[in-house]
């Protein structure tokens, strides 16, 4: 095989990339046929890529092979709360060789370092065992997936006896706020070890106002014995600032929020929910669901493989040291 | 299905965990037979339970537990080549994952480390899905070897007139290990301290030092080690501890007719079997061995929270 020459990602690489993003994503469709089929056309990954690339501090490297381009890889920063951080997002590598992701990191990942960056996130199509192999051999860990599923035309609900699945209610907004916060209280602990932003109740529950005032999600509260003790909302993908780009299928709508009180965890309302949502989603013609999950959350990343998500996108991460 | 229940890990469990480790080591064994009989798996586990700081969690049919490890100054909280076993299903050590990493994390402990049996891919998956990725791997393989290579090389033993050239070579091989993708924070060491490594005790008999001579030059070197034996250290083997060939010299087949020469070396001298180690994360390292026929007998799994 002809050596791989790896340079700095370039304006001139763009339309090249481009060709080998939408094979990726053409491979992706294989194995996961809901994904949007538009960003197999090179035009439309070019646009993604150009996202990606033209980003407040962008950066990354190409691999070339006899002068062609058989990889590329780009990160850019997200926002302060992620910490001294780059994201490579989905649009952000495709390679012709898994193998070849690894030495596209290494000199781009020095520059983030050098630059003060030390916390690295890339979101890798979740289809690709030999990609997600080269990216655990540079010490990425998995962190968070992305899953989706064909809604069901008819989804029979059965309610757990002692509960009731209603809509929320403006004089239990106090019930709703505990609901709220059981969460980012769960993701805290081990073995998340989350660190989400402080979330007081007071926050909560202008966020609770504001949610009951504006109408614009579905939200299903579960109810013991008439106090809310979960909660599933959804919207239409398009409200999602995580399933965007190549994460988001048409015509989907978004399983957003998804919370239960501890106590009330294993009694059969979680499940009682989503079946409920999936009659809302078919009533409302939507054809596909997106979810998304921490891996490291126990609860979470055995309950919804086991309602049908299967995993699109994994988001994995590496700490330098 | 009957709910789990995990509970500290503590000297009532020392016999189930023992036993747990036996059977983890027969299925290893069963993978790569040049793995050693493991005679006394109660020694080995206790090795581990025994160290200062150790804590973990067990449950019917599992264990887990790690301790403190401080290298160059940093401490990991590290579960080593003995600290885990699961019979059954290998989503059972997220499960004692959680448990014992709350603690960990409470007493200050951000960094975890794991070995885990590379022959079990189950349990490997269920640590990359608590966020831990690749950091290292221990090897092994038989000595000998047909290679027949045609490089400009001289290779013989070392002797203490080279323990400054090693020591160069030596601080080559640990400035390899910082760059990306490695990022290796191990402090460097100066010239000076390390050639004084070498003069004190590089003649020591645990000790075999091969050395690569191009134009009077010395290019190269390998380290050989008499590794005291354990769980994944046979007795008849030899542990190549360091291989060093200077940058400008790289790629041009000093370190496979090195390789070739110390495995050669080996046979003929009784041992059968070589170990090494490698950073995962170093991709020279990690495309060179595996091609030299070495195999992966354990992983180093690495996660810092956050």
């Amino acid at each position: 095989m002809s050596r791989l020459e790896i340079v700095p990602f370039a304006e001139e690489h763009l339309e090249d990339a481009s060709r080998l993003l939408a094979a990726r994503h053409g491979r992706h469709r294989a194995a996961e046929p809901l994904l949007a089929q538009r960003y197999e056309a090179p035009a439309a990954a070019l646009e993604e890529l150009r996202g990606a690339w033209e980003k407040d501090a962008a950066s990354g490297t190409a691999a070339l092979r006899d002068g062609r381009l058989v990889g590329y890889l780009i990160g850019a920063p997200r926002e302060a709360s992620w910490g001294d951080n780059v994201w490579i997002e989905a649009a952000g590598h495709a390679v012709a060789r898994a193998e070849d992701v690894r030495d596209l990191y290494a000199p781009a990942a020095a520059r983030w370092v050098e630059e003060g960056r030390p916390r690295h996130w890339v979101l890798a199509p979740a289809h690709d065992a030999e990609l997600l192999d080269a990216w655990w051999r540079l010490s990425f860990g998995q962190q968070h997936a992305h899953g989706i599923q064909k809604v069901p035309p008819y989804a029979e609900v059965e309610i757990p006896e002692g509960f009731e699945i209603r809509a929320p209610r403006e004089d239990e907004i106090e019930e709703l706020i505990d609901v709220d916060l059981a969460l980012p209280e769960h993701q805290r602990l081990s073995p998340v070890f989350g660190s989400p932003g402080e979330w007081t109740r007071d926050d909560s529950r202008k966020e609770w106002r504001k949610s009951l005032a504006e109408s614009k999600e579905q939200i299903l509260i579960g109810a013991r014995d008439g106090r809310p003790v979960a909660c599933w909302a959804f919207v239409p993908a398009e409200m999602s600032r995580e399933h965007r780009g190549l994460l988001r299928p048409d015509r989907a709508c978004h399983l957003g929020f998804a919370a239960t009180l501890p106590e009330s965890r294993g009694s059969g309302i979680r499940v009682a929910l989503t079946q409920a949502g999936f009659a809302w989603a078919a009533e409302e013609g939507y054809p596909t669901m997106v979810t998304d999950w921490r891996v490291t959350n126990l609860l979470s990343s055995r309950f919804w493989p086991k309602r049908g998500f299967r995993t699109s996108f994994l988001r994995l991460y590496r700490s330098i040291p | 299905m009957s709910r789990l229940e995990i509970v500290p890990f503590s000297d009532e469990h020392l016999e189930d965990a023992s036993r747990l480790l036996a059977a983890r080591h027969a299925r290893h064994r069963a993978a790569e037979p040049l793995l050693p009989e493991l005679k006394d798996p109660l020694a080995a586990f206790e090795q581990e339970w025994r160290t200062e700081g150790a804590s973990g969690a067990f449950a019917p049919g599992a264990y887990l537990v790690a301790a403190p490890a401080t290298v160059a100054g940093i401490t990991w909280m590290r579960v080593g080549i003995a600290g885990q076993a699961v019979e059954g299903d290998p989503e059972t050590m997220r499960d004692l994952y959680a448990a014992a990493a709350q603690r960990w994390v409470d007493e200050g402990h951000s960094k975890h480390a794991v070995f885990v049996p590379s022959y079990d891919e189950q349990l490997v998956d269920a640590w990359f899905r608590l966020s831990f990725g690749a950091s290292a791997t221990l090897a092994m393989r038989e000595t000998g070897s047909d290679d027949q290579l045609e490089v400009d090389v001289a290779i013989r033993r070392g002797t203490p007139d080279d323990f400054d050239h090693a020591a160069r070579l030596e601080l080559e091989m640990s400035a390899a290990m910082r760059p990306s993708p490695s990022f290796s924070d191990v402090p460097p060491q100066t010239h000076e301290e390390v050639a004084a490594e070498w003069h004190e005790d590089g003649d020591d008999e645990k000790y075999e030092l091969f050395v690569a001579e191009r134009d009077g030059r010395i290019v190269g070197h390998f380290l050989l080690y008499r590794r005291p034996p354990d769980l994944r250290v046979p007795e008849n083997s030899i542990d190549l501890s360091q291989a060093s060939t200077e940058p400008e010299s790289r790629g041009t087949g000093i370190g496979r007719a090195l390789t070739a020469h110390v495995l050669r070396w080996a046979s003929e001298n009784g041992y059968q079997v070589m170990t090494t180690d490698w950073r995962m994360t170093n991709l020279w390292a990690s495309r060179f061995w595996p091609k030299r026929g070495f195999r992966p007998t354990f992983l180093r799994l690495y996660r810092s929270i956050p």
